[in-house]
This record gives C-alpha cells, structure tokens and sequence, in this order.
C-alpha cells in the first residue's frame, strides 16, 4: 500500500485524509494506512508550521497532566478527611447571609434567657465550622526515583524521620511515589503503594489546634487493633466494600493506611510498625 | 499517574505527536485546533493510563481516540462559527430575546453584549488553543472548556423553539 500512496499526488492524500476524518468506523482507515498516507504525504509536501512536540508537551503538562494529578490527588485523600468535605448548600440556604442567621440565633438566645455560658458554646461552634475548610487548594507532586520496598524508608527519604511507618508491604507490592495535598490550614503528605493494579495509600498529617483531627473517633465501623507485638499506637480499622482502612496518632503526627486489599493485609503492615522511630529524630530533615 | 506511567504517556506523545499534528492539520486546516485535538487525546490517553499501558496497540488505541476527536472538533468549529453568525443576524433584526426569558438585562439590552456571546466570539477569532486562551483568562484548560461549554448552551437557547 505503501507504493500506492507515494504513487498519488498531495491533493489526492489530503482529501484522502479529510474523507477518512468524516468517515464513519468502517470505512475508516485502519492506523498503520494512515501513517503510510502521512509518510507519502510528508515526501510531497512540507508540512504546515506548527508548535514543536517540546513545547507542546510542556504545555500538556503544564495546562492538563498538572491540574488531573491536583484533581486525583485531592480525591484520594483518607476516608476520613474526605468524609469532612463540605456539601455545597442548596440554594436557598446559600441566599441566607450567615449575619443574618446570627442574628436571628441571638434573638432566640435572649428570648429564651439562655445563660452566657451557652452562647459562647454556640458562638465558638461557628467559629468551628467557619474555621473547617477542607478546600484544595495546591498540591505538589514528588516521583520517587526509585521503588521503595518499605514505607519506613520512603518516609525517611522525604525527611520524616521521627516517625514509625510499616516496614513491610503486601506481597507484590512497592511504593512507587508521594504528593503532598494541601488544604487551606494543612497539608496531607500521601504516600502510594501499588502492586499495578490495586493501590495502598498511607497518609501523614500534623495535628495542630482548631484544625479538627485525621484519626476518626471510634464508631461501629471501626474497631481497635492492637498487634502481637503490642506497639505503642493504638489503631482503629475497618473494612467495607473491598477496601480496608486504618488509622492512628504517633505523637504530633496523624496517620492513616487505607487502599483496595483485605484488613488481614493492612494488620499485617501495621504489625510491622516499630515503637520508636528507627532513624534519630533529627536527622534527615 | 505513577512516574512510569508517565513515562510511557511522554513516549507515546513524542513518538506520535507529528504524525498527529500534521493529519488534524490537514483536516481542521488551523494548527490551534489542531494542537488542541492533540491535547485532548492524550490527555484522555492519562484518564485510561492503566488500560493504555495494557493494550496490546496502545498507538491504534490513540489514534482512532484522536480521529473521533478530530470528528467532533471539525462540527464544533462550524457549530460555533454559525451560532455567532445566527446570533449577529438576530441581534440586527432587533430580536434580542428568547421566549421565557425573564432578565430584564438581556430584554432591554443587546444581544451581543452578552459575557457568554463576547467570550466565545473572542475564542473563536483568537486563534488560541485552548491552554493559550485558558492562560489569558487565568484559569485552567478544563474550565475554560467548561465555561465554553456553558456559553454554547446558554446561546443555543435563543434558537430553540
């Protein structure tokens, strides 16, 4: 085919190639024929100018991969911080002005002769919800180099090293990069664990004061754990739905592991965790 | 996106990206479209990044993604170009509203005043890919699409009956 192509004048492969751009899938050519038209083509006829593929993929990553790995990232936080993301209010709540509401509210307190006590109560549970935007807004992304086999030693790559973090992973499995999201009071360092087709994230943030905790409080879809070799954390797990979650708080830090694999697998990652850190706490950062 | 997925998504866009180039520029005839095309289907090309990787001809899988794209461009690009001038001639005869239009901004002013009528005006005279119009803008490609989008459909409501 390749010989009947180069045997056709430029105008007659241009309209051959506009055809098959309207073409419906059967009457379309077949990849391997249009790449023979556009080799035939580019021996007639220079192409038209157009931006080098250099800048052109800087501009993909800049203007499409950067913004989808911000958006991925965000949605591939913890359970438990997802779970805080605010809905958007219907619309006539949001045609309310919160002074308004305010207002109101104080007018009842008055009229009801609530104590002092209470209104504070309630003026710090707005500042509470006031000060509760999980919003996104930057990530940056940090590709490993190489494919760690332990979370403990991607961990300390990064700088972390006061911090205990599975020694193991599953079977198959490998830590293969980190982001950081950021919210608008902290950020969420993400490490990913994949074995090419189910992922595991552990995800590491400070606590601070007012900015509402990653570890969830017990309830009936997470129970404590505690491994044989009696670590000092205490864990909350729980699996539904094929994917098994976990948390816990390491002194100032707040952890959580979570991903497509049984409960089993992710105890056995927490056993793995070591009381202290096995790096000094100053080094590496 | 895992780096080695991205490595393979960078290859596949180096290895294909002329050939692509100079087919969507020999259909739509303007190299923004053109590039845009390109963008988009690798960017779909990230969306489905671990089936790609999998794909027994990961550059069929690309093209034929390309080539429908290609399709949709080409009708956009007419769609566009006769929306505004469907909407110049309505604006000249004085018909400046739909039938349930209740804001009392567009009953008394001038359609082609409109924000949606002047951004896409402004995107189709520009010349801009997407990305290049998205900066000016300040926001991303994506909403920019989207907010393109938007102003497609808001201006077909003139012609529905």
């Amino acid at each position: 085919m390749k010989e009947y192509y180069r045997s056709k004048s430029s105008d007659e492969l241009k309209a051959l190639l506009r055809a098959d751009a309207e073409a419906g899938a059967d009457g379309a050519l077949k990849p391997e024929e249009a790449w023979e038209v556009l080799e035939a083509l580019g021996e007639k006829e220079p192409s038209p100018p157009y931006t080098p593929a250099d800048t052109a993929w800087e501009r993909f990553r800049r203007s499409y991969l950067e913004p989808m790995e911000r958006r991925t990232a965000a949605e591939t936080l913890p359970p438990s911080l997802r779970r805080r993301l605010p809905r958007r209010r219907p619309s006539w709540a949001r045609s309310v002005r919160r002074s308004n509401l305010k207002a109101a509210a104080a007018a009842l307190v008055i009229v009801a002769l609530i104590s002092a006590a209470s209104v504070s109560a309630y003026a710090a549970g707005a500042d509470a919800r006031a000060a509760a935007p999980w919003e996104y807004e930057t990530a940056e992304s940090a590709g490993f180099e190489f494919e760690y086999t332990s979370l403990q030693s991607a961990l300390y790559f990064l700088g972390v090293s006061d911090l205990s973090a599975p020694r193991t992973l599953p079977e198959g499995f490998t830590c293969t990069g980190a982001q950081t999201v950021g919210t608008r009071i902290r950020s969420v360092l993400l490490l990913r664990c994949s074995d090419g087709g189910a992922e595991i994230t552990m995800s590491v943030t400070v606590s601070g004061e007012g900015v509402g905790s990653a570890v969830p409080k017990r309830n009936g879809a997470l129970k404590q754990y505690t491994p044989d070799g009696g670590a000092a954390a205490v864990y909350l797990v729980g699996a539904s739905g094929g994917t098994s979650e976990a948390y816990w708080k390491d002194g100032r830090y707040e952890c959580a592991l979570y991903g497509e694999c049984p409960l089993e697998e992710l105890e056995k990652m927490l056993d793995s965790i070591e009381k202290t850190p096995p790096y000094p706490a100053d080094s590496g950062s | 996106m895992t780096t080695e997925e991205l490595r393979f998504v960078e290859a596949l866009y180096r290895r294909m990206y002329d050939r692509l180039m100079r087919y969507a520029l020999e259909t739509l005839g303007d190299a923004a479209r053109a590039e845009d095309v390109v963008q988009s289907t690798f960017e779909l090309a990230c969306l489905n990044v671990a089936a790609l990787t999998r794909h027994p001809a990961p550059e069929g899988w690309v093209f034929v993604t390309f080539r429908n794209l290609v399709k949709t461009s080409a009708k956009e690009r007419t769609g566009d170009v006769m929306l505004l001038e469907r909407l110049q001639s309505r604006a000249a005869a004085g018909e400046n509203s739909h039938n349930d239009e209740t804001d009392p901004d567009v009953l008394y002013g001038d359609l082609l005043d409109l924000p949606e009528y002047r951004l896409l005006r402004e995107y189709v005279d520009c010349g801009m890919t997407v990305a290049e119009f998205a900066e000016t803008m300040g926001i991303s490609a994506e909403a920019c699409k989207k907010r393109l989008q938007r102003a497609r459909n808001r201006l077909r409501r003139y012609f529905r009956e």
